[in-house]
């Protein structure tokens, strides 16, 4: 039951948007409600917005029912910066407007396009979006801009922050800014006086405080998604230009995201790599610094335990077993659209790192086989980790950067920190350029003891990075509910206080996105953890990320795999508590339909899966547990009846195209949907492409 | 049914596992009355490519357990699937000559569930290595939509059915779409699953394209509806061409 004023608006809101996609049972609520994020929150109504102008009304309808929204794409966060109790507003069906222009300099995006979608619309001129995120195959426009998200090879210098030319938003009253629209802009500042001004204040005070100015400078050499893009007020002076570079990294905490224009990037044509091993971490991140100003696509970091983690791959080579415990590599990417410039680039890499004394002799490869297995093995990290997790435990990735000269000492003192509370499953990996670290974990929230370790590590963690090294907690994933106690820790208080201010000004009565990335609560981070409950051997392995969802054919119909999981586990974890029948019962009114009947159990999600999950198997066994005994006795009798049961097909399709013939479509039609309704969709419903029938094959005139 | 002559004199032998599927289901409405339905059309293709078919015996019996894996009879599904394997064991002469399936999702599942040394081969493969070299293209297509279903993107198949299909055709469009939602019988039963996996099929096919082909016939079904063109199996294009 939905409380008066959520009632309110549910019933303003389906006045003008369908009401198919205004959510409230509690099956779809918790489906959609679940990002990849270690926290478990439900929103009281979900609502599949198609357009902007769906969103202006349910910003307007909130505003005046002072009710929280949070906006959501794919839901590939890991930090908890997509979930809510109230409001959630998904924007992915619909949002698929993009277009090139101003010769292919730029491209306009809306929220809901796939990533990997937009470099597929941009690989026939030759481009690409700057940001790369690893989940680029699933996360979305609206996700990778509010999280400033990036990857191995964007860097900071082809993030969203800095190829963003334009953006259109919708602001807490319903108020549009499209950057891109000069007449909207002039509109904009004479309606917004008070925003703009306040803006101003800001840029004026940062630009004013020589310790701040320099302290953001510095910070943002390095990847960071700790708190607000407060570089903004460092790099821009106009309050337009400063807005539009604010809302990258915001987290959907500011506005809404109705399209962005990225500059294009230019995707080289010939690509190499190369897994280089040195003897010490400490040697492979000296060889790091010496590749910053070498003509490099990429450097990725894999230590001794991410190596080992693919040592057994068919395509390993044998001496990745016999490496020494010290040993580290780097993984090395040249590109170029011509092909004798990419062979000088690496000769160039050859010479930069001369100096320091490799493990072994290396070779750049651009042999397709070799080259995936050499990205496999970086690639792989997480789900080997995820994948040999104790049942009910959570995978986390942190995500740390640290200047580049201190990263040797950083890798050491963050793998000490693991062996201090016993973290013996951390494999500690990535994007060296940019001092930016990802550890793997797996983690218990089951018990109090084991949220306790959570907190500790997460409190040295904060040190470390903070006090010992100047570096950032967020690198690329974003604040979100997980470091938001910690972003007055790494920035202090007048930037804290700053972006606190950041928030009042587009959010004065904090009801956007409440809660995440600006969070008074010291102990957010340790709240509304997701349970991750055994339920079937199938799918305890799911780290629900989503990578399923863009792969699977009920998705938007009904569930997408990820969504199957998450309520088949709350089903389980109902059962075993028994701590609310209702809900249970609530749940298991729609389960037949949404996870088991529209699942096509085509296993293509299996394919996309880091752990290689095929939901369709586990929902085969669900079938095989709801069938009656009855229909098992039907089943062995076709089963040795196959002979009659094709011939019956056979003669039953004849029959009906026969009527076909007399009757007509139309008719056809109407009478099977008759029996098709009342026999509750088990009678197959007559489609005018129904086969003919076939004519038995006579194996006697053959031979 | 007209009686063929075997190839008898030839070293190419190949045992021909016509699914239970196409052994039920005929033509689409959209087919000329006197194209072949495609058991008969395959067995004409592959003794005009020299072959001598050898059929698995009471063939009426047998079928890849897959629709009741999929409805969740496990033990049926192993108890059809084991069955099949005994006896395209035997009719192969223990794994001698290589086993077509005409359909990709048969083949996959067999795949999966086969232990024995069988050459089982799915039919791009089938095509591709051991029809197209014994045959001539001679009337090739101008436009044609191709769709690998979802068993050719498991086996990885993809780039292997457009090969094919640009032997036959000079244009070829590989339509992008995950799972149809046929889904075996499930476009029947639950129909708007095909609908909301087709949504975006008609935009994809060019308006001068008549004939999309794939390697799945309940597939086909939904294609057809969903397309309003003639969807049928690859071995159809395949006969057309070479004839």
């Amino acid at each position: 039951m939905l409380t008066p004023s959520y009632q309110k608006l549910k019933d303003i809101l389906s006045v003008s948007i369908d009401p198919k996609r205004i959510l409230t049972n509690p099956l779809q609520t918790l489906a959609y409600g679940t990002d990849a994020s270690l926290y478990r929150l439900i929103p009281k109504i979900v609502i599949l917005a198609h357009d902007e102008a769906e969103v202006i009304e349910i910003i307007k309808q909130a505003k005046l029912l002072d009710i929280a929204l949070t906006f959501r794409a794919a839901g590939t966060s890991l930090s908890g910066q997509a979930i809510t109790d109230s409001v959630l507003v998904v924007a992915t069906h619909g949002w698929k407007n993009q277009e090139l222009f101003d010769n292919n300099r730029k491209v306009k995006l809306e929220p809901g396009i796939i990533g990997a979608r937009a470099n597929i619309f941009l690989a026939p001129h030759g481009l690409k979006i700057g940001p790369d995120p690893a989940s680029i195959a699933t996360c979305m426009i609206g996700g990778i801009v509010a999280n400033n998200a990036s990857g191995m090879c964007c860097g900071t210098a082809q993030n969203s922050y800095q190829t963003i030319t334009d953006i259109r938003i919708v602001l807490h009253d319903g108020t549009i800014l499209d950057t891109a629209d000069t007449e909207n802009v002039a509109t904009f500042k004479k309606n917004q006086t008070l925003l703009i001004q306040e803006i101003e204040r800001l840029r004026d005070q940062i630009k004013g405080n020589e310790i701040l100015f320099n302290q953001i400078k510095n910070k943002f050499k390095i990847k960071n998604t700790t708190g607000y893009s407060i570089n903004a007020f460092v790099d821009y002076q106009d309050p337009i230009d400063i807005i539009k570079h604010l809302m990258v990294g915001s987290e959907g905490t500011l506005a809404f995201i109705s399209n962005v224009t990225f500059k294009t990037v230019i995707d080289e044509k010939h690509k190499s790599c190369s897994l280089i091993f040195f003897n010490t971490i400490q040697d492979a991140c000296n060889a790091a610094i010496l590749l910053k100003f070498a003509p490099v696509a990429a450097v990725e970091l894999l230590d001794r335990e991410s190596i080992r983690s693919v040592e057994n791959d068919n395509d390993a080579p044998d001496y990745f077993k016999i490496l020494p415990e010290s040993a580290c590599a780097l993984l090395v990417e040249c590109r170029d659209n011509d092909l004798d410039n990419m062979l000088l680039k690496q000769l160039k890499v050859r010479s930069a790192i001369e100096s320091i004394p490799t493990f072994s002799e290396y070779e750049f490869t651009s042999n397709p086989k070799q080259y995936y297995f050499n990205w496999k093995a970086r690639k792989g990290l997480l789900p080997t980790v995820g994948g040999l997790r104790k049942n009910g435990t959570t995978v986390i990735i942190e995500d740390v950067a640290f200047p580049l000269p201190q990263l040797a000492d950083a890798c050491l003192a963050l793998k000490d920190l693991f062996k201090k509370f016993e973290y013996h499953d951390a494999v500690l990996f990535g994007h060296a350029l940019e001092g930016n670290l990802h550890f793997v974990f797996s983690q218990d929230f089951s018990n109090q003891a084991e949220v306790d370790r959570y907190e500790k590590l997460m409190s040295e963690l904060a040190v470390l990075v903070v006090d010992c090294f100047n570096g950032s907690l967020k690198a690329e994933h974003g604040t979100g509910r997980n470091m938001a106690p910690f972003v007055e820790k790494e920035w202090g208080p007048t930037a804290y206080e700053i972006m606190k201010r950041i928030k009042n000004i587009f959010d004065p009565n904090n009801k956007i996105n409440p809660d995440v990335l600006i969070n008074p609560d010291p102990k957010a981070h340790l709240k509304n953890l997701k349970p991750l409950p055994e339920c079937n051997a199938i799918v305890d392995k799911c780290m629900e990320c989503g990578f399923c969802e863009p792969h699977c054919v009920s998705e938007g119909l009904t569930l997408s795999p990820r969504q199957r999981i998450v309520i088949a586990r709350e089903i389980s974890r109902l059962e075993q508590t028994n701590e609310d029948p209702q809900r249970l019962a609530d749940i298991r009114k729609d389960v037949t339909y949404q996870l088991d009947e529209t699942c096509a159990t085509d296993g293509l999600c299996a394919l996309a899966c880091p752990v290689h999950i095929d939901t369709g198997k586990f929902v085969k066994t669900w079938r095989a547990n709801e069938l009656s005994s009855g229909n098992k006795k039907v089943a062995a009798y076709i089963g040795s009846h196959i002979a009659e049961t094709t011939s019956i097909l056979r003669t039953g399709l004849k029959i009906v195209s026969f009527f076909h013939t007399i009757l007509g479509t139309t008719i056809m039609t109407a009478l099977s949907n008759v029996s098709h309704f009342i026999t509750f969709g088990k009678i197959p419903k007559w489609i005018p492409e129904m086969p003919k029938g076939a004519d038995k094959i006579n194996l006697n005139e053959k031979h | 049914m007209k009686s063929i002559k075997m190839n008898t004199n030839t070293d190419l032998k190949v045992v021909y596992f016509p699914s239970c599927i196409n052994r039920s289901m005929g033509k689409n409405s959209l087919q000329d009355s006197d194209d072949l339905q495609l058991t008969e059309l395959t067995h004409q293709l592959l003794v005009r490519a020299g072959f001598t078919i050898i059929y698995p015996e009471s063939l009426d019996n047998h079928c890849c357990g897959m629709p009741f894996s999929s409805k969740g009879f496990a033990e049926v599904n192993h108890a059809q699937s084991e069955a099949l394997e005994k006896e395209l064991l035997r009719a192969s002469e223990n794994g001698k000559y290589p086993v077509l399936y005409d359909m990709s999702p048969c083949f996959y599942h067999s795949k999966e569930e086969f232990s024995k040394a069988l050459k089982i081969v799915d039919p791009i493969e089938f095509m591709l290595d051991y029809v197209m070299p014994q045959l001539v293209v001679k009337n090739k297509k101008d436009t044609v939509a191709v769709f690998p279903v979802c068993s050719v993107k498991k086996i990885g198949k993809t780039e292997q059915l457009v090969t094919l299909s640009e032997m036959c055709a000079d244009n070829v469009t590989l339509i992008d779409s995950n799972c149809c939602g046929f889904a075996g019988d499930r476009g029947f039963l639950i129909p708007e699953l095909n609908e909301h996996g087709l949504r975006e099929l008609k935009a994809q096919i060019p308006s001068n394209c008549k004939e999309g082909y794939s390697t799945s016939r309940t597939c086909e079904i939904g294609f057809e509806k969903m397309s309003g063109i003639d969807f049928k199996s690859i071995f159809y294009l395949i006969e057309e061409v070479t004839r």
